[in-house]
C-alpha cells in the first residue's frame, strides 16, 4: 500500500477508485488479497471507509474468506477496525430483500 | 454602489469565542458587495499594516476571496504584507491584478487534480517540522487537512486555500482551510440528501454536517456505486480539536459555529451579503494537547460511535 499510495493514505476518491477498479475485480475472480501496510503511517477515515468499509459492507463473506491485512501498525489497525465495524453497522441497517 | 473598497485589517483576530473571527469575516465580505454589483470591475485594497496576531482563517479568507475576485475580473491590492505571517505569501504581482501566487505554508489545493496527501503533509510539517511521530501534532494536522481537502474534492468541488503554523508563544498548532464552493447547505440540497430539507437554514445545515454519519452525498450518483462517503471526516476534525483542548470554528454561507472543549457551542449568522461563499474551517489546538496519536484516534472514533474493537481479528496477520 505504501508503494502504491505513499505513507499517508488520505484521498477518499482514490480509495474508492482503488476498490472498484482494482480490488473488486480480483474478488470477482475469488482471488485472495493481502494488503501490506508496511510503511503506512497514517490514513484518513475517508480513504479507509471508501475502500475497506464499502468492500466489507458489500462483500462481507468474501472479505472474511479472501482478504488479509499485514504489517499494520496499531494506528493502521485502528482505522481498519473502525471501517470494518462501520461496514457491520451498514449491513445491519440494510433491509434484507 | 462604489466599485472600490479599502479593508484595513485589525491588529488581532483570536480564536477563542469565535466572535473575533466572525467579525473579521463580516468585514472582508464587504468586498463581495463590490463584486456582486453587476458590471463592475471592482477594486479592493487590503492593508495589513496593523496585523499583529491573526488566526489562520484570516489568511485563507483573504487568499480565497482575492483569488475569487481576481478570477472575476476584479483587482486586489495588498499593502504592507511583507513581514506578516501568512500574508507575506502573497506575491506582489497580485497588486497588479495578475495571478495570485502562494508560497508555503499557504497553499492552494486544486480540487480536481491536486495531490491532497502532499499538501496535507506539508501543512503538518509547518506545525511539526520533524515530520511524522506517533505523538504530537503532525499526524493530527495531516489527518485533519486530508479530510478537509477530501471534502473540497467530494462535496464543495472547488479549490481551497490552506494555511498552517505553530504559534510558539501561545503553544498553539493552527490550521485553516477555506473554499468558495457550494457551502454545506447547498451541497446537501444539490445532492438531494435525505438529511436536510431545502427549507433548513445555514445554521442547521452546519450542525447537521457535524453529526457523525451524515454525508451530503448519501443519494448522489457516483461513477462506481452508491456514495462512498460515511460522513465521518468533518466530525473527526472537530473531535480531534476538542480532544486537544483547542478551538474549532466553521463558517458556511451565513452561518458560523465555534466550539471549545467543555462548553456549549456558540453560533451565529454573518451580517453581510450572502455570507461566506463556500465553507471555511479553522482549528487551533495546544501542542501539549496533542498526545499519543493512537489514543486520540481511538478516543475520537469512540466519541463518534465508531469503535475499533473489531471481531474480525483473524483478518490481521
Amino acid at each position: 500500500m505504501a508503494k502504491r499510495f505513499g505513507s499517508f493514505l488520505g484521498d477518499g476518491d482514490a480509495g474508492n477508485s482503488f476498490r472498484c477498479e482494482e480490488i473488486e475485480p480480483l474478488l470477482d475472480r475469488e482471488e485472495e488479497i493481502v494488503f501490506d501496510f508496511g510503511g503506512v503511517e497514517n490514513l484518513t477515515d475517508s480513504f479507509c471507509n471508501a475502500c475497506f468499509a464499502n468492500l466489507a459492507a458489500e462483500r462481507p463473506d468474501t472479505v472474511k474468506s479472501n482478504v488479509r491485512f499485514i504489517n499494520c501498525s496499531p494506528v493502521v489497525q485502528a482505522f481498519l477496525s473502525s471501517a470494518l465495524n462501520l461496514a457491520r453497522i451498514r449491513l445491519k441497517q440494510t433491509p434484507t430483500r | 454602489m462604489p466599485n472600490s473598497l479599502r479593508l484595513t485589517l485589525p491588529a488581532q483576530v483570536r480564536e477563542a469565542g469565535g466572535t473575533d473571527l466572525s467579525a473579521f469575516i463580516d468585514m472582508v465580505l464587504e468586498g463581495e458587495l463590490i463584486f456582486e454589483a453587476d458590471g463592475t470591475r471592482g477594486e479592493v485594497t487590503v492593508d495589513c499594516a496593523n496585523v499583529e496576531l491573526h488566526t489562520p482563517a484570516c489568511v485563507v479568507a483573504i487568499a480565497a476571496l482575492a483569488d475569487r475576485w481576481i478570477a472575476g475580473g476584479g483587482r486586489v491590492l495588498l499593502l504592507n504584507q511583507a513581514d506578516k505571517t501568512g500574508y507575506a505569501a502573497f506575491d506582489p504581482r497580485s497588486q497588479t491584478g495578475g495571478p495570485l501566487f502562494v508560497a508555503p505554508p499557504l497553499f492552494e489545493f486544486d480540487w480536481a487534480t491536486g495531490k491532497l496527501e502532499t499538501i496535507a503533509s506539508a501543512l503538518a510539517s509547518a506545525c511539526a517540522p520533524a515530520g511524522y511521530e506517533p505523538r504530537g501534532p503532525y499526524p493530527v494536522v495531516q489527518y485533519c487537512c486530508g479530510e478537509l481537502f477530501s471534502n473540497c474534492r467530494q462535496h464543495a468541488r472547488a479549490n481551497a486555500f490552506a494555511f498552517a503554523d505553530f504559534d510558539a508563544e501561545r503553544d498553539l498548532v493552527r490550521f485553516a482551510v477555506a473554499d468558495c464552493g457550494s457551502g454545506l447547505k447547498q451541497s446537501f440540497v444539490q445532492n438531494e440528501s435525505p438529511h436536510v430539507h431545502p427549507s433548513v437554514d445555514d445554521v442547521d445545515a452546519v450542525k447537521i454536517a457535524l453529526k457523525p454519519g451524515i454525508s451530503s452525498t448519501t443519494r448522489a450518483r457516483h461513477p462506481y456505486s452508491r456514495s462512498p462517503n460515511y460522513g465521518v471526516g468533518l466530525s473527526m476534525v472537530r473531535e480531534f480539536t476538542l480532544l486537544a483542548g483547542g478551538h474549532f470554528f466553521i463558517q458556511s454561507r451565513r452561518a458560523w459555529l465555534y466550539e471549545t472543549a467543555g462548553r456549549l457551542p456558540s453560533q451565529g449568522n454573518c451580517q453581510v451579503s450572502a455570507g461566506w461563499p463556500g465553507t471555511l474551517v479553522n482549528a487551533a489546538m495546544p501542542k501539549v494537547g496533542c498526545g499519543e496519536y493512537l489514543d486520540m484516534l481511538r478516543s475520537a472514533h469512540r466519541a463518534l460511535g465508531l469503535t475499533d474493537d473489531t471481531p474480525e481479528d483473524k483478518l490481521f496477520g
